[in-house]
């Protein structure tokens, strides 16, 4: 795992981003025609929405890479971006539900991205806690790989079943229209939070190398004498 | 002025940026948390 | 092929040898589609329009009793590592359970039919793809399901996991198989049950491909 600051950065960097777009998003931009200053809730949902599908679709090819090259980095990688997009998709479906509330008159209307979403939150994040069940490391690693792959593959059926079984009860609510004028903003943000995934996804997958490190050889207590052959460990 | 049909939504765009806001910062705040502390950690525990 | 037949005539032995919990299973269901008008109440006509929902989410919650006794008699006796050694491939060995599974199943939803009859005053005559769906929903549920119980039956607090896996990955399997009873036992003027039926033949297919390609991975040393 590398140790550079180049996560720091970004992490910086996309919540320098944040600010600017949201600031110009809230402050400046104009209000729209139908949803008024609702609206503005798009500059950070939207951006939200698109990174954390990206995480998650980050960690299916992390998934198929720890299958298939094995070793324990690929797996760290995948901790690293399940981690980060349940926590984006979580936040979405709290974003989704503020939008909902003076937009529909309910906090949850049943719109097919947001209740897949849901879905992917309970899905991804039962590997998550399925992690924590898992003793052998390498077991862990396989099974999380197969679980993400097949949640993964399942996105797309949750995804059409949702929708049809939505589209006979309501008319499609589209959030995500948004005109020329607002795009600035919504780019920016959407800059800002890639940025802030990308590094933070790479300081969790350190996280979780450093963890694997120390479940596969424990680092001996420091009474041990400096220079004894015992202080070798046994390191993979 | 032309504010749109829907009135009076300045509490929830409030309410959304500060949820993204506290959720975001509190994720990273814990993740560098965890990192920087097993780190240190791992430094004493070498010779 | 040889392998699977011999696997698949375990399996079925299997759960012929522990009908007695089958039974339990059975009991579990149909207590729970009772409980369930229960909680709603006994407005005939509220029941009779979700009892499709009622029967497939008592279908589904005793699958996960069902699904994770698949692998009780691997884990206890540690077959699993014998039955990896034999000649038979993995994927011959989780194409066996999961039709084992698929087949337990489709005989739990087919013994709720009459529960779901009498509870919810929901009758239709048209049996044939009434029997069809519950199958192909059992199939569903299996394919998925066979895979995370061989993953949880090796991990720790197995009862948890099981279903905190797998009805996330299965909703599509709910919604389609509710949709569809629904419009087998109340009609289907705009003739959706097709689009339904064609849904859960996808998810048959997409899972039971990957799955059995996946399990190689999840049952390996």
């Amino acid at each position: 795992m590398p140790r550079g600051k180049l996560p720091y950065y970004s992490v910086a960097l996309g919540a320098l981003l944040l600010l600017w777009g949201s600031t110009w998003g809230l402050f400046f931009a104009p209000a729209e025609t139908y949803m008024g200053d609702v609206q503005r809730i798009m500059y950070v949902h939207v951006p939200t929405a698109w990174n954390g599908m990206l995480a998650l679709t980050i960690a299916f090819f992390f998934a198929v890479l720890s299958l298939w090259k094995g070793g324990l980095d690929w797996d760290a990688r995948l901790e690293g971006a399940l981690e980060v997009g349940v926590v984006l998709c979580t936040l979405l479906c709290m974003q989704g539900a503020i939008w909902a509330k003076p937009t529909w008159g309910v906090w949850w209307d049943w719109d097919p991205r947001l209740t897949t979403t849901a879905v992917l939150v309970f899905a991804f994040g039962g590997i998550l806690a399925l992690r924590q069940f898992v003793d052998d490391p390498v077991k862990r690693a396989t099974w999380s790989a197969v679980a993400a792959i097949i949640a993964f593959a399942d996105v797309p059926i949750v995804y059409f079943s949702v929708r049809w079984w939505n589209s006979l009860h309501q008319v499609q609510s589209t959030p995500a229209t948004v005109s020329r004028a607002f795009h600035w903003p919504l780019r920016i943000n959407a800059f800002g939070i890639l940025f802030l995934m990308s590094g933070l996804i790479a300081v969790r997958a350190r996280l979780a190398a450093l963890r694997r490190e120390d479940e596969l050889a424990p680092p001996l207590p420091a009474a041990v004498p400096h220079g004894a052959s015992l202080a070798q460990g046994v390191r993979p | 002025m032309n504010e749109g049909v829907i009135q009076g939504g300045w509490p929830f765009v409030w309410a959304a940026y500060a949820v993204t806001t506290l959720i975001l910062t509190g994720y990273a705040t814990s993740v560098f948390l965890r990192y920087r502390s097993l780190r240190q950690k791992r430094e004493q525990v070498k010779p | 092929m040889k392998g699977l037949w011999a696997a698949l005539r375990k399996d079925l032995l299997l759960q012929w040898r522990t009908r007695a919990q089958a039974a339990a299973v059975y009991a579990f269901g149909a207590s729970a589609l009772l409980l369930f008008s229960f909680a709603v109440g006994p407005q005939a006509s509220l029941l009779r329009e979700q009892a499709a929902g009622f029967l497939w989410l008592g279908l589904m919650l005793s699958s996960t009793l069902t699904l994770a006794e698949s692998f009780q008699a691997e884990a206890e006796q540690h077959a699993l590592e014998g039955l990896l050694l034999l000649p038979a491939s993995p994927r011959a060995l989780y194409y066996a359970k999961a039709l084992a599974n698929t087949t337990a199943l489709f005989l739990l939803g087919t013994g709720l039919l009459p529960m779901m009859v009498i509870l919810y005053d929901a009758a239709t005559p048209r049996v044939p793809p009434l029997l069809g769906i519950v199958l192909l929903g059992s199939a569903g549920l299996s394919a998925p399901g066979t895979l995370y119980a061989a993953m949880t039956a090796q991990a720790r607090a197995r009862q948890t996991l099981l279903p905190l896996l797998l009805f996330p990955l299965v909703v599509p399997v709910l919604l389609a198989s509710v949709k569809a009873t629904s419009l087998i036992i109340h009609g289907d003027p705009m003739g959706q049950l097709g689009s339904w039926t064609l849904l859960l033949t996808c998810f048959n297919v997409i899972h039971w491909s990957l799955c059995g390609l996946l399990f190689e991975r999840v049952v390996e040393d």
